[in-house]
């Protein structure tokens, strides 16, 4: 049942069973105790007006290299997370990233599928540009920077959402590892 | 109204009108469906039996503006800027594509307050870029918790300055998280 905005009580009036049952069982059952499940570790927050549900952070890591030659937004393997949010949800997103060219930049960015559809953007991506390109196919970490971005997301459908790192370059092989996204439902 | 020790009920006594208006309606507006207001909020505690509702928000400015300037600035568009209640704290992370007209001079990005507390954009808490080729687009972010804020309506606001050149920025966001 939904919150009933508490009832005021008069001097000599009948209590009676159906306003126990609205304003102090139902209401009761709306508060974050009655809410708890029995999951640990989630947090609340709010759904509506007078209305909380609890919510549970999501993330992903990947260690290896991954490559593209790609210049427009292509998924990196595995980089993705998929869980429950209401309408918002703060998203971050970190990677290592290299361009075999001298100069030539490496992006990646994140899109949305599931109850949402929204593309990976340039808006909120994490780019590296203007360094010496990598020689060295045997060192992982050859002229890569790792650094990372926040997007607080407020377009979202209420539901099942997967958030998915993508990567392209301006030109020549970007190398991309240690890709991490974690994802705070609101 | 404030949240009250709930009574213990005694045998035999009367529940009077007023006893249920402190103890049940007045408690139950202050737990978290009693106080939330719309979707996407969270809930902290201000205070012993009390908590406040708060609202992550992000403000953005796309546009590319430049600056030469050696110390903290704004750029033409100021911010962008997120004015939200606060606590004494919040997690504030920031975001800026950024280049530089020379490959040896700094450009830096760091994030100031002002409102019910005043504190200046500082390198301690900057996001840095240097020693790429002039003209390159990098786009990095930093966090920051700012800590001893003064309870209210604070407004964080991101800042702008160069070691050496002309820097350029675009694509600026910010996010606070208030409590």
């Amino acid at each position: 049942m939904a919150w009933t905005s508490p009832m005021t009580a008069t001097t000599n009036a009948t209590f009676t069973a159906t306003e126990w049952n609205t304003h102090i069982r139902d209401n009761l059952n709306e508060t974050e105790i009655a809410k708890a499940t029995g999951t640990v570790h989630n947090y609340f927050v709010s759904t509506g007006a007078n209305a909380i549900t609890t919510r549970k952070s999501a993330s992903h890591y990947e260690h290896g290299i991954q490559t593209t030659t790609s210049t427009s937004y292509t998924d990196l393997s595995g980089a993705s997370v998929t869980l429950t949010t209401g309408t918002r949800a703060i998203v971050w997103i970190s990677a290592g990233i290299a361009n075999s060219v001298t100069n030539a930049a490496g992006m990646v960015s994140f899109r949305v599928s599931g109850a949402t559809t929204i593309s990976s953007s340039d808006d909120w991506m994490i780019a590296v540009d203007g360094n010496n390109g990598w020689s060295n196919p045997n060192e992982p970490y050859d002229e890569h920077n790792r650094r990372g971005v926040a997007k607080l997301v407020t377009t979202l459908n209420a539901g099942s959402n997967t958030f998915t790192m993508q990567a392209k370059v301006g030109s020549g092989t970007g190398r991309f590892n240690n890709f991490d996204i974690v994802v705070l439902p609101l | 109204m404030a949240w009250t020790a709930p009574m213990t009920a005694v045998s035999g006594e009367i529940w009077t009108s007023a006893q249920f208006n402190v103890h049940v309606r007045d408690n139950l507006l202050e737990t978290m469906p009693g106080k939330a207001t719309a979707a996407g909020r969270m809930y902290v505690t201000n205070g012993l039996n009390s908590i406040a509702e708060r609202v992550p928000t992000e403000a953005t400015v796309a546009t590319s503006q430049s600056t030469g300037s050696t110390s903290y600035t704004d750029l033409t568009t100021v911010g962008p800027s997120v004015s939200v209640s606060t606590g004494t704290s919040a997690i504030v992370w920031f975001q800026s594509q950024m280049e530089s007209s020379s490959s040896t001079a700094e450009t830096s990005v760091s994030v100031a307050v002002s409102g019910a507390t005043t504190v200046s954009a500082n390198d301690d808490w900057r996001v840095l870029q240097s020693g790429c080729a002039s003209s390159s687009t990098n786009r990095l972010g930093g966090v920051h918790r700012f800590t001893g804020l003064t309870p209210g309506t604070n407004t964080f606001t991101m800042k702008y300055r160069v070691s050496a050149g002309t820097g350029t920025f675009e694509k600026r966001s910010i996010i606070v998280m208030p409590f």
